[in-house]
């Protein structure tokens, strides 16, 4: 099993545990002492971190250069590159269809409340990581083929 | 200039077209009819939304492809792909962006008007187009460098 499969393993169990974590400290600050900067930033913060989180196996890719083991080849990449456009479609139509649900089980003059928006957020990360590992594993293959790292 | 250039630049026209028609009505409805600028806004970008919208989706068809030509080969496929991760990026910081900013700016548990959800959907596809065009534009390079469609 080479290291972008272990790491495709890893997003799915120990990546989702990673953002639910934080996410529900912030919700739970919220709920506990109200609103403030504070848990707006972390939750913006761990979005955003979260979001790059993709970009990692490239930047130890050209951070480890240098050594003469290869772990991360052209094969890899594409299937990185594939997984990493599957999840941002996965995710895209997610917002668009809680949108529009809420949207329409409320009316077209209704109103929600403005807390959907974060949750919202919360769940798109999960589904980004859960669609990125996923799309990772089917591309390699469920069972190892005898790939080192 | 190919094709995707083609079609990019006709993208950004139809996009810079309708801001200016959006700007030139909503200040119509400011000065002449009395409307607030938030609500002038809305409603000065109306129809130009629509127009930008069919614009961008329906440019692909102005622009169709001759018969027995290749005009789209690995070197696009690659600036092709790499624009739609980087667009598919965007939108998803246009979507974190946008509901951290609401959250944060209306306050925990306030109710907001359900249509705004389609105007984040909104954004987010124009976002979407804009990074798109211009993201092709950059790959392709700004000049014309002899490319044929």
């Amino acid at each position: 099993m080479n290291e972008t499969k272990v790491g495709s393993w890893l997003y799915f169990f120990i990546g989702l545990a990673c953002f639910l974590i934080p996410g529900g400290v912030a919700v739970f600050i919220v709920y506990d002492k109200g609103i403030s900067f504070l848990p707006v930033l972390m939750f913006t913060g761990i979005v955003i971190w979260f979001g790059l989180f993709w970009l990692f196996p490239f930047t130890f890719g050209k951070l480890g250069r240098g050594k003469k083991k290869i772990s991360f080849d052209e094969r890899d990449q594409l299937i990185h590159k594939r997984a990493v456009m599957a999840a941002y479609i996965v995710l895209w139509l997610y917002f668009v269809a809680v949108c529009v649900i809420a949207w329409c089980i409320v009316g077209p003059h209704g109103s929600i409340s403005v807390n959907v928006l974060p949750l919202t957020l919360l769940g798109g990360l999960v589904i980004f990581t859960t669609a990125q590992g996923l799309a990772s594993v089917i591309q390699y293959g469920r069972c190892d083929k005898g790939e080192k790292s | 200039m190919n094709r995707q250039q083609k079609i990019a630049w006709l993208q950004l026209t139809i996009i810079a077209i309708a801001a200016i028609l959006s700007l030139i009505n909503s200040i119509t409805y400011m000065h002449r009819h009395g409307y607030t600028f938030s609500q002038a806004c809305w409603l000065g970008s109306g129809w130009p939304v629509v127009f930008c919208f069919f614009g961008v989706v329906l440019t692909p068809l102005f622009l169709r492809k001759k018969k027995g030509q290749i005009n789209f080969d690995e070197r696009d496929l690659l600036i092709d792909s790499r624009a739609s991760r980087i667009t598919l990026g965007a939108s998803f910081f246009f979507f974190i962006a946008a509901c951290a900013t609401l959250w944060f700016a209306v306050g925990i548990d306030t109710p907001i008007p359900a249509y705004w959800l389609g105007r984040i959907i909104l954004g987010g596809w124009l976002t979407a187009a804009i990074v798109q065009a211009i993201t092709t534009i950059v790959y392709y390079g700004w000049a014309s460098k002899g490319e044929k469609s």
